[in-house]
This record gives structure tokens, sequence and C-alpha cells, in this order.
């Protein structure tokens, strides 16, 4: 935004100064900014104010007597598979889940991630390479173990289907278009091939 | 059992799993009949966590009735009904003996930055979670609570995370009376800040979003100003415009990595993978907000980083909050307020789908087809 300079008479000096303000800009809300459903009177809204001294009261930490980071532990869940324990903790923690035990390529590369600490850039970026290895593995493992993926079902097309259907269609059609050029194409190249090779 | 199990990104199935066993004195086995789709499951079902394993579950939202208990476990009894707190907390560590639930240092042992989480990578603890017919409830003494009177299973089922953690925004700004609150993202987090902004004795409440079906559903249940940004030409300055050019006292980032409105940051995060995910949300939250002014991170990010203007941070002399919600801490205020009528949890669910078609689910969340705020998953064994 460019400020103009007032226009004044050539004859007289500029004043260095004035009491009136500059215009301000435009502060209206835009057309689409919706805020009737809003009362008036702000106060009037449901439970307005009921926790204000909730939450001035609420302190961040409680006070506490505890300065071990694990503080009294009773028992320890035994490993039954490998787990991966961040090189920042002080042991094995009390508990921990046993959703995926790591194997293949994608456990060694999580071996190796499991080197660094949380503030290295090659720990999480070597988990996140780990997690692609880790579904390349399972796609093909699940082939053979007689389960293999259903992309369609498991990526829940129907319900694209379901609630968008115009669009999906319109994306079938231009799909079975382009398919259909495609093998119109493999064919003619096919044919020509074969009428130069009958001459 | 029936599970839900991650397969790859944007995909994911239902398939047999073994039933979840006592691996602790004090575990609990949950028959879950009631598990919800987080808007964090998205950053999950886009494969935007590091250490995110296919096999694992889903799900930190989720109640149901106690199957089994370890021998320690003297809270809780087989048939009991509870709600789940989605942070896998011990209640007597270092952190959790300061009330900070998610950040518990007992239960996660890939990562000491992040709490333990129900079914939220091997990055926050390798847990299964509820979008299956069982679960492992860990220090079930501590987490789980018997659901009380008064409070319906879908409202329970809500307090488990979406409210609790909007409710904990709110609490994180430090609202003062009259202060205008500003917040990105109209999900179920960004709709449950609004209703509690106006409870902590904001002023303005104000959210944008780009889901016109979302900000209509927020403009009535908050009550809130709405905006959507789509329709401005810089968001930033539009938001300093409507505040007499000073900014909001608040600004809440309910959207977290998922975001959209910068191709810049949605190709370095989604894209490339140079940042963790879309950072945009929280890019606006700082430099929307006012000097001296309470920025509120409670969208998910991961590690290991992603770009925001950390210099305007220190320009402006901005406080920022942020934590996972220690969702115990406000449970029993937050029963008073669902009793009063000041909070209606369930009202934001629209959807339900059983566990066999929970991928159908994910697509309609995820896609934000139907008009879809909030989805619940029934498991067949409910």
């Amino acid at each position: 935004m460019t400020v103009h300079v007032p226009e004044r008479d050539a004859e007289s000096r500029p004043a260095g100064w004035t009491t009136t303000p500059p215009p301000t800009r435009d502060t209206s809300l835009a057309p689409e900014h919706v805020t009737e459903t809003v009362p008036t009177d702000y106060k009037t809204v449901n439970g307005w104010g009921v926790d204000v001294e909730y939450q001035a009261k609420y302190p961040k930490e409680l006070p506490s007597d505890v300065f071990t980071a694990r503080g009294n532990v009773d028992y320890w869940q035994v490993p039954q598979d490998k787990v991966h324990l961040s090189i920042e903790h002080p042991n094995l923690t009390p508990v921990f889940g046993v959703s995926s035990a790591p194997g293949g390529l994608s456990g060694l590369l999580r071996d190796y991630a499991y080197n660094f600490g949380e503030g290295a850039n090659r720990h999480w970026l070597t988990l996140l390479a780990a997690d692609r290895v880790d579904i390349l593995e399972n796609l093909i493992g699940d082939i053979f173990r007689g389960r293999p993926d259903n992309y369609v079902r498991e990526k829940g097309w129907s319900a694209k289907l379901k609630y968008e259907p115009g669009r999906n269609k319109r994306m079938m059609i231009l799909g079975a278009i382009a398919l259909g050029a495609v093998a119109a194409g493999v064919a003619l190249y096919t044919l020509s091939d074969g009428d130069e090779d009958d001459d | 059992m029936r599970a839900m199990t991650y397969r790859g990104p944007f995909r994911v199935r239902v398939e047999d799993k073994p039933e979840p066993e006592i691996l602790h004195p004090n575990d609990a086995i949950v028959r879950v009949t009631r598990a919800a789709i987080c808007g964090s499951d998205i950053h999950l079902y886009h494969g935007l966590m590091p250490d995110l394993r296919v096999g694992q579950t889903f799900g930190h939202e989720f109640i149901g009735i106690v199957q089994e208990v370890g021998p320690e476990v003297h809270n809780l009894k087989p048939g009991d009904k509870v709600l789940v707190p989605f942070n896998v907390c011990c209640g007597t560590c270092y952190f959790c003996s300061r009330g900070l639930y998610g950040n518990c240092h007992n239960t996660n042992p890939n990562a000491t930055a992040v709490g333990a989480i129900y079914g939220y990578s091997h990055t926050a603890g390798g847990y299964d979670g509820g979008q299956a017919e069982y679960v492992r409830v860990p220090f079930a003494n501590f987490g789980p609570e018997i659901i009380p009177d008064g409070i319906s299973d879908d409202d329970a089922l809500m307090l488990t995370d979406a409210c609790p953690t909007g409710y904990h925004a709110a609490v994180m700004g430090d609202i003062t009376p009259g202060d205008t609150v500003l917040i990105f993202g109209a999900g179920p987090v960004g709709i449950f800040a609004a209703r509690s902004a106006w409870l902590m004795g904001a002023g303005r409440v104000i959210v944008t979003d780009h889901l016109d079906y979302r900000l209509d559903f927020v403009s009535r249940y908050g009550p809130a100003e709405v905006i959507n940004y789509t329709h401005l030409k810089d968001p930033i300055v539009y938001f300093k415009k409507i505040t007499e050019h000073i900014g909001a006292d608040v600004a809440i980032d309910a959207v977290g990595c998922d975001a959209s409105g910068s191709v810049l940051q949605s190709l370095t995060g989604f894209q490339l993978k140079l940042q963790a995910g879309n950072a945009v949300a929280l890019h606006w939250a700082i430099n929307s907000v006012r000097k001296g002014g309470t920025v509120v991170i409670i969208g998910a990010y991961g590690p290991p980083y992603n770009l925001v203007p950390v210099g305007s941070i220190v320009n402006k002399g901005l406080t920022i909050h942020a934590n996972q919600c220690p969702v115990k801490r406000h449970l029993p205020r937050l029963y008073e307020h669902v009793r009063a009528g000041r909070i209606k949890p369930s009202e934001i669910i629209t959807h339900r789908f059983s566990l066999e078609e929970i991928s159908e689910g994910y697509r309609v969340f995820t896609s934000k087809l139907d008009g879809c705020i909030k989805p619940v998953v029934m498991p067949s064994a409910a």
C-alpha cells in the first residue's frame, strides 16, 4: 500500500504534523462472515463465564514429592518379542504395547533408528523409511499367506461411490475412456507391426 | 477377535487377531462397546506418524465393559462399564504425579517426548487401540473410570478425548473475560474448544475452516462467528482487520499436521515429507494472534519438525501453550457441565459404522463425505 502525500499550496511549507489522524482501513466483516448465531450480549451465551475461576485456579502442574523418573513401580511387564527402547529412557518401561513386533528388513531399519536419540533426524527419518518397507513386506507376505490386500475394500471406495456418485461416475467414465484409448493404441501398434512382418 | 488393522496410507481392513491378554498385574481387558474415529487417527491413516507398523489397531476413543482384570486391579471388576481416557498413564511417575497424564514416563518405551496413546503407532507406545472387540488397558487402577450416573454411553465416548481435548485447549488459552478467541479448525476438537471458550469467559469466539457444513454446525453449537478462509484473500490480514488491527487475544490451532491452505506446506509436508505434515494452521495462529497473546497448539503434530515462524513468536512476545490433554483432570468438571446441559458432547456424532465397515468409516471421515463430523464404530461383540 502506498501512502499518498496530501496536496498542498506550493507557496507554503509542508506541515510536519497534524492533529487529524490518517484515514484508517476498513474493519468491516466479509459478506461470508457469519455472526447472527452469537447473541449481541455475549454474556447470555449458555454457561458463559462459569469456568473463569476454574481456569484461573487450574495449575499446569500439581505439587509432587516424586523426584525419580519412574516413581514407585512394583511390577514390570516381561518382553515376549523384541521391544525397541528410546536411548533417552533409563531402562525399559514397566508396561509397553505389543501390537506389532518388528521383523524383516523394516525391523533392521528400526533397530538402526533406535540407536539414535529423539533429537536426531536419522532416528525419525529412518523410522519413516522403515514404515514404507514394512508396507511392501506385508503386501508381498500377505499374498503368500493367502489374504492379499483388497485395495478397493481397504480404501473404502464404496463410500466414495455411495456419497459422491456423480463425481465418481465421471472418474470411472474418464478412466474407461483412457483405458480404451490405451488398449486401442496397443492394438493398432500390434497390427501395424504385423503388417510390416507380412511385407 | 475382529479388529481394524492398518495396512498402509489410506488403507485399513478388519481381520482376525488374537484376543489381548493380561500382561501385567495392573492390566484389564475391556470388551469395547463403542469406539470413535478421531481426527488425529487421520494423521495415522495418512501414514504421517513415524514407527507406524502394519497390523496395528487404531482407536484411542472407546468405552466398554470390563471383561477381566489382573490380580492387582482393585478399583474395577468384571462387568463394570468404563470410559477409558486416551492417555495410557500410570498415575505415579514423575510426570503423572504432577498431573501431566498425557506425558506419562512409564508407558511408552519407544519415545520420551511422546506419552503413550492407545492405537497410535509405536512412537506412542505400540498399544493396540479400541477399534476392535477387545482391548488391553494397562494401569487399570488409574486410567479407566466407571461411567457415572447421568452420563450416556455416547457422551461418555466423547469424554474419552474429543470433548476434554477441546476443553483443555480453552483452559490452556488462559482466557480472561472479554477475550477474543480465534480457533483454526471446525472439527470435533475445534467445536468443543469453541463451546468451552465461552465457559472461560470469552467475549468473542471466531472459528475458521474450509468446510461450510462444519462451520454451519459450530456457528450454532458454539455458538461462534464463522468464516470460511477460502473466501479470504489473506486470512491473517483479515483476522487482524476484524480485531481492530490488534489480533486475537488467544489463537487455538485445532487442526494439527493435516491442514490444508498452503501449497508450499502441503508440498513439503505431504509429498516430500521434509516436515511433519502441513503446519499452516499453526503458522496462521502465530501470525493472527496479538502481540503478547497466547497460542494454543492442541492439534496433533508428529516428530521431527515443522516450518513455523519462530521469529514472530519471539518478536511478538507470544506465549505458547501445548500438550496432550490430561483427560482425567478435567473429567469431574466436565461431568458437571454435561449434567447441567452446558456441554452436550454426543450432539457432534453424525455417523455410525459397524466394525466390519470401518474402511468406509475412515473414507467418509477423511474425505468429509455426507456431512461427517464424528463417526462412531460399533464392534460386533458389543
